[in-house]
This record gives C-alpha cells, sequence and structure tokens, in this order.
C-alpha cells in the first residue's frame, strides 16, 4: 500500500486568464486520515479539493496519488481513470447538480452496475445503503424533486456505493438542518472509524473541530498556511482571524454593547 | 426521552472490508478519450473563451475606453464602409487599421487574425471558387484551364473555353476581404467590450428593450446551464468506475437530458419569480445616461473622416 493517498509537491494551478491560484502548494494526506481544508470564500478550497479528485489538473509541480503520478494524460487512460474514481469517492458541494438521473434508486445504483457484480449483489448493496442512509421512502422519486438535505443523502450513497478508500466531500453540511449535520457527522466518523480517509472542505469551524483530527488553513491568497491539529487551529484566534473565519461582531443586547467573535457556518 | 435524538448509523460489512486498497491503478491503455471526457474539455474550452473575452475587456487599451455605444456605431459605419467600396487596395488598407485597432487594444492580434482568415473567409473562398470561372463571371483570362475543346461530362456538353477570369477573380478577392474584414471588427469589438454593456449599447441602433433583454437573459441561461452541464458530466466521470451496456448507456443519456431539462425549467420559473418580486411586470426598463467623453467624440469624428474618405477615395482609386 502507497505510504500517502495524496501527495501535492510544489503544485501551481491557475484558472486560465485569471493568474495563478496556487504555487508551490505542499500536501500529503496519509490513509485513514480526517482533514478539514479551512478557509473563507474564494480561498481555493473547491479547487484544490477538485486537484484532488482529478478534476482540474495541476499545471507545476508533481501530484501523486496512491503512489501514481496523475496528470491529465494519464488520466485520459480510460482503466486508469475508472480505476482511480473507484478509490477514490467526491460528494459536490452542490449536491444538485450530483445528481444526473430520473430515479434515486437509480442514481446509486449507477456506480455498483459498472463494476461487474451480480443483479442480486447491485440490488443488495444499494439497498444495504439507502438503509444506512435512512432514504427508503425515497427510492422511486426523482432526485431534482427532492429536498435540500434528501439531495445531499442521495448524493452521498451514490457515492458511498462504490466503497471508495477516500471520501472527499465539499461543504458537506451546507443547506442542512441541525439534525442531519449530526446524523452526518456520525457517519462520517464511523466511516473513518473503520479506514476511511475522509477530506472535507468547509469554513464550518464546529464541523471542522467534531470531524476532523487535521486542518489545513488555507488564506485568503491561497497559501496553506497552518497544517496540524484541528484543536491547535482552533486556539489560534489570532490565525482564524487573519484568514477571514472568524470575525470580531458588534451588537447590542438590551442597550448593553457586546464584541465577541462571530464563525461562519 | 428525546426521540429526535440522533441515530447511529450502521454499516453494512461490505463497507467494512476495504475493497479499495486491494486495487491497484492499472497503467495499462484502456479505449481511447471518452464522450464525458471530451464533452467535459469542450465545456471547459468555451467557459475558458468567455472569461478571455472578460479578461480583454478589463484591459487598458484604446477601445476598452471608447464607450460601448460609439465604438457599436464605429464597427457597424466600418462593416458598411468596407461593402460599399469597390477597390482591392482599400479593402486592404481597411484590413491593415482592423489589425491596427486590435493591437492598439491590446489583443493578442497573431491569434485572433489567424484564427479569423483561416476560418471563415478561407471556407468563403473556397465556396467562391467556381463564382471565378469564365462560365459564370467572364472577363480576361487569368489562368486558362483548357482551350478550344469539345468536352462531354455525364451527357452534359462542356463550354469550348474554361478559365479563371480576372474579374472572377477580383469578386472572390471582394467576397474573402469583406467576410474576414467584418470578423475581425466584430471580433475586436466583442473582446474589448464587456458583454452587458455591449447589449445595453445596441438600444442606440433603436433595438426594443425587451429583446436586448431577451438576449442578456438568453446568455446567462447559457453561462449557468454550462456550469450545470460541466457539474453533472463531471459527476458523472468520477462515478464512472467500469462499463455499462449499450442500453443502459443510453438510458442514462436520455435521463441526463431529462434532468437537464426539468433543471432549466425549475430555474427559468426560479428566474421569473424572482424577477416577479422585484416588481417585474412584462416590460422592460432601463437606465441610459448618454454621457460621452473627448475621447469619444475625437474616436468618432476620426472613424467619420476615415469611412468618408474611403467611400470617396474609392471612387478615384481602381
Amino acid at each position: 500500500m502507497a505510504e500517502n493517498i495524496f501527495d501535492l509537491q510544489q503544485v501551481g494551478f491557475s484558472y486560465r486568464s485569471e493568474g495563478a491560484l496556487f504555487s508551490g502548494l505542499n500536501l500529503t494526506v496519509k490513509p485513514g486520515e480526517s482533514i478539514c481544508l479551512l478557509g473563507a470564500n474564494g480561498s481555493g478550497k473547491s479547487s484544490l479539493l477538485k486537484i484532488l479528485c482529478a478534476l482540474n489538473y495541476t499545471e507545476s509541480g508533481l501530484f501523486r496519488a496512491f503512489g501514481q503520478e496523475i496528470t491529465e494524460k494519464q488520466m485520459e487512460n480510460d482503466n486508469f481513470c475508472k480505476g482511480f474514481y473507484r478509490k477514490v469517492g467526491f460528494v459536490f458541494q452542490n449536491s444538485d447538480a450530483q445528481l444526473f438521473t430520473t430515479r434515486v434508486w437509480d442514481e446509486i445504483a449507477f456506480g455498483p452496475l459498472q463494476i461487474g457484480l451480480s443483479t442480486e449483489e447491485v440490488q443488495s448493496r444499494v439497498n444495504d445503503i439507502i438503509q444506512v442512509l435512512q432514504i427508503e421512502h425515497l427510492v422511486d422519486r426523482p432526485p431534482y424533486r427532492l429536498s435540500g438535505g434528501e439531495k445531499k443523502k442521495v448524493a452521498l450513497a451514490a457515492v458511498l456505493v462504490l466503497n471508495p478508500e477516500a471520501l472527499i466531500l465539499d461543504e458537506p453540511t451546507a443547506g442542512l438542518d441541525p439534525r442531519s449535520q449530526r446524523w452526518l457527522v456520525e457517519l462520517l466518523l464511523q466511516l473513518n472509524s473503520v479506514g476511511r480517509t475522509i477530506i472535507i472542505a468547509t469554513h464550518d469551524l464546529n464541523l471542522a473541530h467534531v470531524l476532523a483530527k487535521r486542518a489545513v488553513l488555507l488564506s485568503e491568497e491561497h497559501k496553506v498556511v497552518f497544517d496540524g491539529s484541528t484543536h491547535e487551529a482552533m486556539e489560534n484566534t489570532d490565525l482564524l482571524i487573519k484568514v477571514n473565519l472568524i470575525d470580531e461582531f458588534t451588537h447590542t443586547h438590551e442597550q448593553n454593547e457586546h464584541m465577541h467573535m462571530y464563525i461562519h457556518g | 426521552m428525546n426521540e429526535n435524538k440522533c441515530k447511529r448509523p450502521e454499516l453494512p460489512t461490505w463497507i467494512l472490508n476495504n475493497e479499495g486498497n486491494s486495487q491497484i491503478l492499472s497503467d495499462k491503455r484502456g479505449k481511447p478519450l471518452g464522450f464525458i471526457t471530451k464533452t467535459i474539455n469542450n465545456i471547459k474550452m468555451i467557459m475558458v473563451e468567455d472569461r478571455t473575452s472578460e479578461y480583454y475587456a478589463r484591459q487598458h487599451g484604446l477601445l476598452q475606453a471608447i464607450d460601448p455605444r460609439v465604438k457599436l456605431l464605429s464597427v457597424v459605419g466600418l462593416i458598411i464602409t468596407a461593402s460599399l467600396i469597390r477597390s482591392l487596395a482599400l479593402l486592404v488598407l481597411l484590413a491593415l487599421i482592423g489589425i491596427m485597432l486590435m493591437g492598439l487594444s491590446r489583443l493578442p492580434v497573431t491569434k485572433l487574425q489567424l484564427r479569423i482568415w483561416i476560418f471563415i473567409p478561407l471556407l468563403t473562398l473556397l465556396a467562391a471558387i467556381p463564382g471565378m470561372l469564365n462560365v459564370i463571371n467572364d472577363g480576361s483570362p487569368l489562368l486558362v484551364l483548357y482551350n478550344n475543346q469539345d468536352l462531354v461530362f455525364l451527357g452534359l456538353h462542356l463550354p469550348q473555353d474554361l478559365f479563371i477570369s480576372q474579374q472572377g477573380c477580383k469578386t472572390a478577392m471582394f467576397l474573402f476581404l469583406r467576410v474576414g474584414i467584418s470578423l475581425s471588427l466584430g471580433a475586436t469589438l466583442i473582446m474589448t467590450t464587456p458583454l452587458n454593456q455591449l447589449l445595453k449599447s445596441l438600444r442606440v441602433l433603436g433595438i426594443p428593450n425587451l429583446f436586448v433583454m431577451i438576449i442578456e437573459m438568453t446568455y446567462r441561461y447559457i453561462v449557468l446551464l454550462m456550469g450545470l452541464s460541466l457539474d453533472l458530466f463531471e459527476a458523472r466521470k468520477v462515478r464512472t468506475v467500469g462499463e455499462l451496456s449499450t442500453d443502459s448507456r443510453r438510458i442514462l443519456f436520455g435521463s441526463s437530458v431529462a434532468v437537464l431539462f426539468s433543471k432549466s425549467t425549475m430555474l427559468a420559473d426560479e428566474v421569473y419569480q424572482a424577477m416577479t418580486a422585484r416588481g417585474y411586470t412584462g416590460e422592460a426598463m432601463s437606465s441610459e445616461h448618454l454621457c460621452l467623453h473627448t475621447v469619444d467624440w475625437v474616436f468618432s469624428m476620426g472613424i467619420v473622416v476615415l469611412t468618408t474618405s474611403i467611400i470617396i477615395g474609392g471612387r478615384f482609386i481602381g
């Protein structure tokens, strides 16, 4: 097994005509880690996740996943590409965009149908994941007609059913009510406890604190300004203010003016 | 006690086995670039083009400093001039002016000119080849294909003489240059003007507000739907982990089309509701302040002088 699941060395990336987004970026992810990428809006969290997921390609530096170099050319190899996505699951920030079939059951069965499982195995696996995510009542409905939380669950089910080694989630709790958030955190913690690597991008500090042992902070200038324990990151108020994750907030309660830290999310 | 308490999900046994760990990524050559990847690349390319235009429209060049209405009228004036003049030399001069405007506006001249002249005008030239022959445009021979021959082709009697005439060649060159100049000026206008300003300036030509609003919204929808399609295809790509039967692929393609259609109608409903909530009653309104600066007056005078001189001068130059 490769020592690192993901290894970014001196990576550069830009959206053409918009100047460099990342330059000289370094990041390594070991198997079984739970990592949160923290940063304000526009800090490059989603772009970094898309690099890890080989949807964006690096322009300079080296990106290795599971011990092998990932390049656009390599991903054009059909076998390699399919193998890669068997190992890496990506849950998009906008679940709505992720769902492309007209029935929830078909959406979840899309992955397993491709990996050579028998019809019974596909059915059993899809039903298992439907039970885990408690979405039995949604199986026959069109995904685009569901509520935000339901869409998120279906999107997660469609990825989890492939049992990927690394699970990458972009703003997983965005748009979820508190109970669904708590449920999702429990699920991700459990997946991490059975060895899945979890990488999430968020600006929700509470989620990061509960879910991830390691925090990577991106500044608004798209630089990694902290890479260490989440607890340590949460203690560093100055740094959190600097990267625009918390803010000083002044307001009044019954004519008394208060000032306290405001947390996004 | 608390019936809303979050129940810890129980994972099935197959999730506990880390199947992915045992698999090694295969370097073995697979099928060539698939439909999904090709589509993703194409959508990204279009989005890059869109952003590139925005990037050049923000540069500090000559045309970026000119009021979009003046620019639009000037470009229309230059295109009309190109179609009126009957002198190849003046057309070449106009093409050079187009290149100069591109350069002064800090656009990538070589790249744009190559794209402009190689594609559509060259195709136009190819289509105009029959018109260069004496059977359509008679005149003095430029290149004789054959002389005094009585040829029959598929039962049809071909003309005794066949040659490319000087007049035909000149007509084709006019066509080629006019198409190229129009494209070149159009591209310069589009790349140096933010789209919203360009559309607003259409009102100067008397185009109704409603029509301009429809074009604006169509453009926004295209950009939004492109983003939506990109997400859909990327989501599909990251979950493509093996082979699907042809039937399944066909069903999925139909599903994707249906989903995109449903999403676009829902989006249209929401946009309309948002507009209604902000007081839209079916009548398009716009705020226009015609405020031209010295540079705009100088530029428009320059264009008027240039086009008039070219049109008048064209009468004396063959």
